[in-house]
């Protein structure tokens, strides 16, 4: 049996933790349904526990099977390659899609996409201030254009007022 | 063969036909090539328009919709790691790949061949048996055979792309408990909807797969940039040879038969037999380990399949008037508006019109390779692009396309919430194959498993008496054992993993 490192464990300790409340989240909807003995409930158990053991099968897998120095395991081979913590510009990277897909329901895709795609392009490393502004730019009326009046995909126009006014007064520009 | 001639005559000696053929032909490319707008979208558009069309060529015109918007959706899979359509993801898993190690060229290639391929067999096959194939498929085919089917395929799934093969299971075990999520197929009783009411249709698996691969890679590639490990892919424009495809001949026969026989089932379609077909390449291969880093077996066996069920699914709808997909539902709309039926009359009432229906799709299937080698040399040139101008661009077109298939912002948020989950994911060795297989097959097995337990009266010995259904489940539990034996008596680690 070997040490592991730390993130092996958060990762057998996320397996349980999801396997654990998605077996207790079960008595919420296991109710006896007419024709079918087995319920709503009988498929998601089989499908929590086969989560269950191959949680469980991975940790011992990394317990037991790779002893010998020189023969390293795949998950060894995992860490070393891609388990390097995460710089605060990429926990950024990882935000600020999130809050682009939380604002664009009340503030509307035509107004948050463009400064959407320069906070994206400013964490990616962009600097020169004619790309950041030229290139969203670009792409959000090439794209709008090509959705908005040629395919004829409505795309959110946002329902803050002010926002939503914006959003129906590019659309009708567009189309 | 003398319908057949008359059939092509017939097609090609009218202007207004052969413009129609051209324009299904290029509409369904781009529109396949388009996440989120995908050929059911062109198909929706040009619904009221078909009714000033004749008969045949309004059918015609949804035919070569069907052939060539099953193969667009492989260019974007290819190179950007963007499946145009749930029936190019598996295409995806060793397209990309291969694009990252300079094999773009390759890869686009064999997709092109492969589904002019699988296509043009499949029409071939359509053309030859439609009646009889038609009456067996839908009488030995019911749901203890899908679901076993799809067990089988679950198996395969887990030696896909991860980096242990426990790994691999909880890539599976995830992507089945996010299709648990909404309404339960038999009583709609609700699962795991915490009383929000977006939850209740379930997790499309649309946004979750363009989270899965187009964002996570964005985020994957924007972080070697940030630690100065990013590489932009190599532009190649190699051709597969001969060579290299005869020495896939097996993999090819054997996706055509697969993709035809689940383009025949309805409800199946083009996308279980693209990963069905990608499974058994998977099953079948010496090296398992090595799908999803870049195999070309692995584009080879998921769009040749995937374009072998476009002829099959024709043939229920033909011959039954069943329809086996979206895209052949709407083509009963369209019979309904010359006031049609499909089904067996057709064959005597309007014989011209089915073959020139057959014609077109043989054609459209021979016009994809001419087209597509075309846009092998010319669309492998969109990897020249710089990343400050791909990942904005990608990201907004996944964007658009989870909003556009059912105008709800939640799917733009579950698009990024998946993207974000498969960056890491990725990082920690997970298969965004295996997520993608389980979420897909997890809604129709479960559904199947259901049907099939009443019908067999919980009985497993009623397995047995059906002779497909037991052969794929012993097929199934096959797979789990060998997995089980490598895992245990292979001493040297055989998965490794790519990111």
């Amino acid at each position: 049996m070997r040490k592991l490192p730390r993130n092996q464990w958060i990762e057998f300790g996320f397996w349980m933790f999801f396997t654990i409340s998605a077996f207790a989240l079960t008595f919420g909807f296991d109710r006896e349904v007419n024709m079918y003995k087995f319920g709503a409930a009988g498929w998601p158990r089989i499908i929590i526990a086969v989560v269950f053991f191959a949680a469980l099968g991975q940790l011992l897998q990394s317990l037991f099977k790779a002893e010998d120095p020189d023969e390293k395991s795949a998950t060894d081979v995992v860490s070393e390659e891609t388990h390097e913590p995460l710089g605060i510009n990429m926990w950024l990277m990882l935000g600020v899609p999130l809050v682009y897909a939380l604002t664009v329901e009340s503030l509307g895709f035509y107004f948050t996409t463009p400064f959407f795609l320069m906070a994206y392009l400013y964490l990616t490393g962009e600097r020169r201030l004619g790309f950041l502004i030229g290139v969203p730019i670009g792409i959000y009326l090439f794209l709008s254009i090509l959705f908005t009046k040629f395919l004829y995909v409505g795309l959110p126009t946002g329902n803050l007022p002010g926002f939503y006014g914006f959003g129906t007064w590019v659309v009708e520009i567009l189309q | 063969m003398e319908n057949f001639i008359q059939g092509t005559l017939t097609l090609f000696s009218d202007f207004t036909s052969i413009m129609i053929f051209i324009g299904g032909l290029l509409g369904g490319m781009f529109f396949g090539a388009i996440p989120g707008v995908s050929m059911l979208t062109l198909g929706a558009i040009i619904l009221p328009f078909t009714g000033s069309m004749t008969p045949t060529d309004a059918i015609m015109l949804y035919s070569v919709i069907y052939c060539s918007g099953v193969f667009g959706g492989a260019i974007t899979a290819i190179l950007f790691n963007i499946p145009g359509a749930p029936e190019n993801a598996p295409t995806a898993f060793d397209g990309y790949p291969m694009t990252q190690k300079g094999m773009a060229g390759k890869a686009v290639g064999a997709a092109v061949l492969c589904s002019a391929f699988g296509g043009t067999c499949s029409a071939l096959l359509m053309m030859s048996a439609t009646p009889l194939l038609a009456n067996w498929a839908i009488s030995a085919f019911g749901p203890p055979e899908i679901f076993a089917l799809v067990f089988f395929g679950i198996a395969v799934a887990a030696s896909v792309g991860s980096a242990t093969i426990w790994k691999g299971w909880l890539s599976v075990g995830l992507g089945l408990s996010i299709a648990l999520v909404g309404l339960d197929p038999v009583a709609g009783i609700e699962r795991y909807t915490f009383s929000i009411t977006y939850l209740l249709a379930g997790i499309h698996f649309i946004p979750v797969i363009l989270g899965i691969f187009a964002i996570s890679e964005v985020l994957l590639q924007a972080e070697k940039r940030a630690t100065g490990a990013y590489k932009a892919p190599k532009v190649n424009l190699d051709f597969p040879s001969f060579l290299e495809f005869w020495k896939l001949k097996i993999a090819v026969a054997r996706s055509v038969v697969i993709g035809f026989f689940a383009g025949i089932l309805p409800g199946i379609g083009a996308t279980l037999a693209a990963f069905m077909g990608y499974s058994e390449a998977v099953r079948w291969s010496k090296k398992p380990e090595e799908f999803g880093k870049g195999q070309l077996e692995g584009v080879v066996s998921s769009e040749t399949s995937n374009n072998a069920a476009t002829g099959a699914a024709m043939i229920p709808l033909l011959a039954l008037g069943l329809p086996g997909g979206a895209l052949t539902a709407m083509m009963i709309g369209v019979f309904q508006m010359h006031n049609m039926e499909p089904g067996p009359l057709v064959f005597q009432n309007s014989s011209k019109l089915v073959w020139v229906v057959f014609a077109a799709m043989f054609f459209a299937n021979i016009s994809i390779f001419v087209l597509g080698w075309l846009q092998t040399k010319t669309v492998v040139h969109l990897l020249r692009i710089p990343f400050h101008f791909l990942a904005p661009a990608i990201m907004l077109l996944a964007t658009i396309g989870s909003y556009a298939i059912r105008s709800l912002t939640m799917d733009i948020f579950v698009m990024f919430a998946a993207g974000i989950l498969g960056f890491f994911l990725r990082r920690s060795g997970y298969s965004v194959a295996g997520i993608v297989l389980g979420l897909i097959l997890g809604k129709i097995g479960e559904q199947n498993f259901a049907q099939a337990s009443q019908m067999m009266h919980y009985d497993i010995m009623n397995w047995i008496g059906r002779p497909i259904a037991a052969g794929l489940l012993i097929c199934g539990i096959g797979t789990f054992a060998m997995q089980f034996y490598r895992l245990v008596f292979t001493k040297k680690k055989t998965y490794v993993i790519d990111d």
